[in-house]
């Protein structure tokens, strides 16, 4: 895929961010469950048969609750977990082959952007020595060049140089914040996945740290992966969404058409769910009943059967694959898209015999 | 500039907070997390209260049911009055009495505010039993018929589990009986939400206010989403740095913010709209408890702040129909908001 | 800088002899005895081994404070000077005891798997013994000598450190900056002696200083059955037990007993500080 994009790209017959930059194809990850033996071995489906492309230059939101695997999927993409199975193709090359020292190299193009601020910074370092680090790590220029460099990133963050020798403890949450955002940047990557980047943050704060994104994303065209349950700031910030269920992308698409036009019933439900702060307009919200299902043991057919309000027979026995609903916009629904899409009469029926 | 919305009982003043004052005594000094804090709550009403981490709104709730830790804590001034008796001077065992039976509260993270070591429903009748004088067997059915009312499904069942048996929207909805049980009068929810996805928040938020309709209760709501403000509350306060800065009847404050810091913090969130202009951000962070400026606590971040603001402290000023701010030039942030999308040069 | 740091280091070690008054005697005991033990031929009066049976057992005098022993030695000077073997002694095998059992523990903890649960069996065969009596065997088999002791302390005392630095390790690898350090591209070893290695060290310090005390009367145990260093030396567990022989002169074994309890409080009293000073809770009213 990757090759066909090069070549097209090649031939100046695309434009750049249309490229399938990066490629995950049947993307699985397994943890042994909690009880599992040897004989008895359970696994949490964390992330199960996933397939997309992530474009250069673009955003991609994933929202879905917690528990979901999107936080799974998000390290597992730059391997800070060993996939279980499956492909991630980045610029023609498998992460989960690499060897050693291919995914260090590897590594400098791919960074993350941690959800808790407090924790994703070791607490005896100072922020001169949290942001050296990389380049201690990669060998990069001489220590003298390390601290201009280090320094330079503070500046680009938007932190006083005041805080060069402090301790993360001595720092606010949106401060500490840009200091592990300084830290994803120094190694120049071109694809940063942010993980819940600004949910431990104050409202005020929120709004200073998702500006610094995208202003960050033009100056040193980055790519985000940007996972959130927030759906307001998936919104904001992507370009497109996908959104997951249960180890699963159940849908994919356009920001505004997933926004606008959802064609699953989960992201149906989910948007709906968005607190409006319109009361006057008495929205038909559809709220979903129950909770989400184990991941140990996920529903058979579709793992959304179990709360969906649409399901009919099919949906218990036949996982639904990602079909395309418009250009672009792909969702794993029977009723969606495709020959499969039934009438809602024979839905009503089918859902009435059970 | 009168509600909409003509509930029963309503304009008559349930709970009064009267210039109440708290500090906390720690090795760097004293941080007074409560400065001067006075609002009502009247009867029926959902009241919101936003503000950030460290704006003082939890401590003051907190204030209500007499659980701020002593030491640290200490109120160093100020009426909490609640159907016309002092909580503030009231005895313990007085307390004790009010505590879940009139007043109840529900906390943020539910795994941690339920004893793990007893079943949900032994918890649920818990104040049943305290403040009711029930017998076991009444005890138990209304449990169950309170848990049938928030939508625990097969309350039978559930009522012998254990809270880490339960998911998380489950334990929030154990909370909710178990503070619900005694109908108290007012019902205090501390982010009651925030660790809960937001299908399972639609569900919560649902309840509240079908509960509120069911046993006519005052709520407080006490939380840091505009969002869920909006769509719970009749009126809100806002709080920064441990002060009252802006009450308002919930219309209001969405279209006309007159503090600037409700205006920041209304233009900061990310809105559902096909447009997606760039956030408006609120420069700096919240002044450290410690160093408190010297004129306005908002001003060093305030695009508004003049040479008085940096000087002087503004009073709460009520400017009638049920609004009152605290700042010294609130006739200018309706005016300036439009013209200044872009801005945030202030620092 | 370094000017900054260094500040914020001395005040919170000046404010937490401020608030904290046991951790202030400790300071003052271990401080007192550091100086006797560097001054120790300065001070003495006597020559602690010189022989006197002119004045043997003489109880406290002007002239010898402690008294004299059945060998007429002045036991002030010997206290003073012993402190040299006894303190010694109590932070070479802590010192030994903690690097060892940290690394093994460090390693236990960050691999995991088999050489975990090998390394942890092995522990638990050495802690399943009182220390005392497993001291004993190894010592006795291996002939009394000052080293030999060290040696069978470190052997007896490894696992304790071990267990405690496993245990945080295992915790510290969780944290989502030791996830960071691996995105940056980090080696294990790296990650282990840059993340995981300070944070964790905190505990092993707290029961190093809390164990000193312990160490200096195990070695005293040791030397009190003939284990220790060999006689003429001046060592507390040895003068404890020349004087438990003689019950009617009360100063030979009174003496360095209250040496030995003064040190191992001092150490205890710094190492409850210490702890104190570590503990997350604590530190959050100052930050």
């Amino acid at each position: 895929m990757s090759r066909q994009a090069a070549e097209q790209a090649a031939a100046g017959t695309q434009r750049p961010e249309e490229q399938k930059w990066m490629q995950v194809s049947g993307l699985k990850k397994y943890f042994p469950a909690a009880g599992s033996t040897i004989f008895n071995r359970r696994y949490v489906k964390a992330v199960d048969d996933v397939s997309f492309d992530i474009r250069q230059g673009e955003t991609l939101g994933l929202v879905g609750e917690s528990g979901c695997g999107k936080s799974t999927l998000g390290r597992t993409l730059i391997r800070l977990y060993q996939p279980t199975a499956g492909e991630i193709l980045f610029d023609g090359k498998d992460l989960g082959s690499l060897g050693g020292r291919e995914m260090k190299d590897m590594r400098r193009r791919m960074q993350f952007i941690f959800q808790d601020p407090s924790a994703s910074l070791n607490p005896r370092k100072t922020v001169r020595d949290i942001l050296m680090e990389p380049y201690r790590i990669h060998n990069v220029g001489t220590e003298k060049e390390r601290e201009e460099r280090a320094r330079f990133l503070m500046d680009r963050v938007g932190l006083e140089s005041y805080y060069f020798s402090r301790y993360p403890h001595e720092m606010s949450g949106g401060q500490k914040q840009r200091v592990g955002i300084a830290r994803a940047l120094a190694l120049r990557p071109e694809l940063i996945v942010c993980d819940e980047a600004v949910s431990a943050l104050d409202v005020s704060i929120q709004a200073q740290v998702i500006n610094l994104l995208e202003e960050l994303q033009e100056e040193f065209s980055l790519t985000y992966l940007f996972i959130s349950h927030n759906l307001s700031i998936v919104h904001h910030i992507s370009d497109r969404v996908a959104v997951m269920y249960l180890g699963k992308i159940v849908e994919i698409g356009p920001h505004d058409a997933i926004y606008e036009r959802p064609a699953h019933p989960y992201s149906q439900a989910l948007i709906a769910a968005i607190p409006s702060g319109d009361r006057r307009e008495d929205r038909e919200r559809i709220l979903l009943t129950g909770d989400v299902p184990s991941p140990v043991n996920p529903p058979a057919g579709c793992r959304f059967h179990t709360r969906c309000q649409r399901c009919g027979a099919i949906c218990r026995q036949e996982t639904p694959p990602l079909r395309e609903v418009e250009k672009d916009h792909f969702a794993a629904c029977h009723f969606v898209g495709g020959s499969a899409a039934a009438d809602p009469e024979q839905q009503i029926t089918a859902s009435a015999e059970k | 500039m009168a509600s909409k919305k003509q509930d029963a009982g309503r304009g008559e003043v349930l709970l009064q907070i009267e210039h109440l004052s708290v500090a906390f005594h720690t090795v760097e000094g004293v941080h007074n997390a409560v400065r001067d804090v006075s609002y009502t709550v009247q009867k029926g009403e959902t009241l919101g209260v936003v503000g950030e981490s460290g704006s003082g709104k939890s401590v003051t709730a907190l204030s209500i049911m007499r659980l701020v830790p002593n030491p640290p804590g200490e109120t160093t001034g100020g009426k909490i009055l609640f159907d016309s008796r002092d909580l503030l001077s009231l005895p313990m065992e007085e307390i004790n009495r009010i505590r879940g039976n009139e007043i109840s509260m529900i906390f943020q993270e539910p795994m941690t505010s339920l004893n793990p070591i007893h079943t949900c429903g032994r918890q649920i009748m818990e104040p049943l039993l305290l403040h009711k004088g029930c017998g076991k067997q009444e005890a138990r059915q209304r449990a169950l018929e309170m848990m049938r009312l928030v939508g625990i499904p097969i309350p039978e069942q559930r009522i012998k589990e254990y809270p880490h048996q339960l998911s998380g929207g489950m334990r929030q909805r154990v909370m909710i009986a178990m503070a619900l049980i005694c109908q108290p009068k007012l019902l205090i929810a501390d982010e009651p939400t925030t660790a809960l996805d937001v299908t399972i928040q639609a569900q919560i938020l649902e309840l509240m206010k079908r509960l509120k309709r069911e046993l006519n209760s005052s709520i407080i709501m006490i939380t840091h989403d505009l969002g869920v403000i909006a769509e719970m509350c009749d009126r809100v306060v806002v709080m920064y740095a441990g002060q009252v800065v802006e009450i308002s009847e919930i219309d209001g404050l969405f279209d006309h913010p007159y503090h600037p810091y409700t205006e920041g913090l209304i233009q900061s969130i990310p809105t559902i709209r096909p447009d997606r202009p760039k956030l408006y951000s609120i420069e700096g962070t919240v002044p450290n408890p410690f160093a408190m400026p010297k004129g306005c606590s908002f001003a060093p971040r305030c695009r508004y702040a003049k040479d008085l603001c940096r000087e002087k402290s503004p009073a709460l000023e009520d400017l009638g129909g049920g609004r009152a701010v605290r700042c010294w030039c609130w006739r200018d942030t309706g005016k300036r908001s439009a013209g200044t999308e872009e801005g945030g040069e202030a620092q | 800088m370094k000017k900054i740091k260094y500040s914020l280091r001395s005040s919170s070690f000046v404010r937490m002899l401020r608030t904290n008054p046991l951790f202030a005697i400790g300071v003052a005991i271990c401080a007192a005895w550091l100086v006797v033990m560097v001054f120790a031929d300065l001070i003495a009066p006597c020559d602690p081994l010189l022989q006197d049976m002119a004045v043997r057992l003489q109880p406290p005098s002007a002239q010898h404070w402690f008294g004299t022993d059945s060998l007429g030695r002045d036991i002030f000077s010997r206290v003073l000077v012993g402190s040299r073997i006894s303190i010694g002694a109590g932070i070479q095998c802590i010192l030994i005891a903690a690097v060892v059992g940290m690394l093994i523990g460090g390693l236990s903890g960050y691999v995991g798997g088999i050489l975990d649960d090998i390394i942890m069996r092995i522990g638990e065969l050495f802690t399943s013994f009182p220390s005392i009596i497993l001291a004993m065997v190894i010592a006795s088999a291996m002939g009394a000598s000052l080293f030999n002791t060290l040696l069978t302390m470190c052997i007896v005392w490894w696992p304790n450190y071990a267990r405690v630095m496993r245990a945080m390790v295992i915790q510290v690898k969780s944290n989502e900056y030791v996830e960071a350090s691996r995105s940056l591209g980090a080696s294990r070893l790296r990650i282990f002696f840059k993340e995981i290695l300070p944070n964790s060290i905190g505990s092993i310090i707290v029961l190093a200083t809390v164990d000193f005390g312990n160490a200096i009367l195990l070695f005293a145990s040791l030397s009190y059955m003939g284990l220790g260093s060999p006689p003429p030396a001046p060592e507390w567990g040895a003068m404890v037990s020349n004087g438990a022989e003689q019950f009617s002169y009360w100063w030979v074994a009174t003496f360095p007993g209250l040496a030995i309890l003064s040190v191992s409080l001092g150490a205890n009293f710094i190492g409850d500080g210490v702890r104190d000073y570590l503990d997350p809770k604590l530190r959050k009213t100052i930050s």
